[in-house]
């Protein structure tokens, strides 16, 4: 056994920590070898020194002390966890908000769309009134407005016939056949122009029609034609248009 | 002694004056409807009230010695009773018309036919509404009404000064002259005839969204700006010119079937 070995072995040989045999075999070692006992020496008197020192028990202060910074610790940890807390509390705040702005804003989007709708029954109302008028130029400026409505919104067209039929002003009856030409798709308002043509007595609204009448190809309309043709009160200018205006239709 | 002649002269013309006219206040109306087969005269009268004379043509008459004996005859045999007509009782001392009132509309409708009328001479207040009628033969001329105007004949020509619209004129065969003052832009400006020319004169600042439409042609000494269409060149002559005046405005409507239209820039 070398001494390096031994070296090695001695610090578990002074704490007991060997089997026998090694322990053996160590003093067996230590009895020949004078550089391994110096060895064993200077080790023991290192731990004797290491085990006289007595252990420094910190003061009483100190842990007082530490306390306090403790607690000041605490204390300046705890106001931010408490800052820390709305702060979360802010965040929810807003997706509630968010939430609640959201549902108004539906809320708010399903409302606007009947609105929507009235208006457009707020405009027809206004328009159908207007176009009852006592002044003529205000009852063309309803029909004028009438022009804008769809074709679907047969309140309006009704009106605006019974205007082409019945109103006594010829520039409003003349407006309305324009602006029913507008419509000229609906069966119910070529109806109308045809029967127009058999019985308004005014000569422009007459030359108005017929052209609005071949306008739109409605075959139906030559032979009330033809009959204006041959009638002999006819004025002449409105011959002309109906020949004109027939010779497209046939 | 020439004093008092003078005076006796004085004041026996106020009386066949006002013999001759027909007046009717006109409180709370807003509309006069008026309707007669013959040359009609309206003027703007300084009182709140409708007049109604007849046109120089009735003095010629009075002046006649003869007509004037012949005419006195007629009124003694007229004493105590009152004309009727087909369309309704005279309700103007002897005017021949027929007036009724509905809500704030009056409508004054002569009762005498074409043969017996030889002109109208009317006054109203200047900013009452006004629709006239002159039916089959008859002319109208207005000036210097600044509320609404409606006119309509047949024959007969249309001629108005010094107006301001709004203004719906339909004419027949007769011409049609308007003259504006300044144009209103309350409502739209409506002018048609079939186959007569209209001629229109507007003050060069109007304002208006401008729709001309005829087979015949237009004349005019404003700029439009004319939109350019390209494609099919305009056969039909049905299409209409659409401009804006000074950024546009009132709605004006002139339309003749066939005949010229003529704006005037004052």
């Amino acid at each position: 056994m070398e001494c390096r070995d031994i070296e090695n072995k001695l610090n578990d040989y002074l704490e007991d920590n060997l089997s026998e045999i090694e322990k053996s075999e160590v003093e067996h070692h230590l009895k020949t070898c004078a550089n391994c006992q110096q060895e064993l020496a200077e080790l023991k008197s290192f731990l004797a020194v290491l085990d006289n020192d007595t252990m420094e028990t910190p003061s009483a202060n100190l842990k007082l002390n530490f306390e306090q910074m403790l607690a000041q610790e605490i204390e300046r940890h705890n106001p931010k966890v408490v800052q820390l807390k709305p702060k979360t509390d802010w965040k929810s705040y807003l997706r509630v908000a968010a939430s609640i702005l959201i549902v108004i804003s539906a809320f708010l989007l399903g409302k606007y769309q009947p609105n929507k709708t009235s208006s457009i029954e707020k405009n027809t109302a206004q328009v159908l009134t207007l176009l009852e008028d006592n002044s003529a130029s205000k009852r063309i400026l309803a029909v004028n407005n009438a022009e804008e409505f769809t074709s679907k919104n047969t309140k309006i067209i009704e009106a605006l016939i019974n205007r082409l039929f019945f109103d006594k002003n010829t520039n409003v009856r003349l407006a309305a056949a324009e602006a029913l030409s507008k419509f000229s798709s609906e069966e119910l308002v070529r109806d109308a122009l045809i029967k127009s043509l058999e019985t308004d007595k005014s000569t422009i609204v007459q030359i108005e029609v017929i052209t609005i009448l071949s306008k739109i190809q409605e075959k139906r309309a030559i032979k009330p034609m033809e009959k204006m043709l041959e009638n002999e009160e006819t004025p002449q200018y409105v011959k002309q248009q109906l020949e004109l205006n027939l010779s497209t239709l046939l | 002694m020439k004093k008092i002649f003078i005076l006796v002269l004085f004041v026996s013309t106020i009386i066949s004056a006002q013999k001759k006219d027909f007046k009717y206040a006109l409180t709370g109306i807003k509309k006069v409807v008026l309707s007669s087969d013959t040359a009609i005269r309206v003027e703007v009268g300084t009182t709140q009230e409708l007049i109604l004379s007849d046109s120089n043509n009735n003095d010629k008459h009075n002046n006649d010695h003869f007509s004037e004996e012949k005419s006195s005859t007629k009124e003694d045999k007229r004493k105590g009773l009152t004309a009727v007509y087909p369309e309704g009782k005279d309700d103007t001392n002897g005017y021949g018309f027929s007036i009724s009132k509905e809500g704030d509309i009056l409508y004054v409708t002569d009762l005498k036919s074409h043969f017996q009328r030889h002109g109208l001479f009317v006054k109203l207040p200047k900013n009452i509404n006004i629709s006239v009628d002159a039916e089959n033969l008859g002319s109208i001329y207005m000036e210097g009404f600044t509320g609404e105007v409606e006119a309509s004949a047949n024959v007969g020509k249309i001629e108005m000064k010094n107006v301001t619209g709004p203004i719906t004129v339909d004419a027949n065969v007769g011409k049609v002259n308007i003259d504006f003052v300044k144009v209103s832009q309350k409502s739209p400006i409506t002018i048609s005839t079939s186959i007569s020319e209209i001629d229109v004169a507007i003050p060069a600042n109007t304002q208006a969204n401008l729709e001309l439409k005829t087979q015949g042609t237009v004349y005019t000494n404003f700029d439009f700006d004319m939109p350019k269409k390209k494609g099919l060149p305009n056969v039909s002559g049905r299409k209409s010119i659409v401009s804006k005046l000074n950024n546009g405005g009132v709605k004006i409507y002139i339309k003749s079937s066939m005949g010229n239209i003529y704006l005037r820039k004052k």
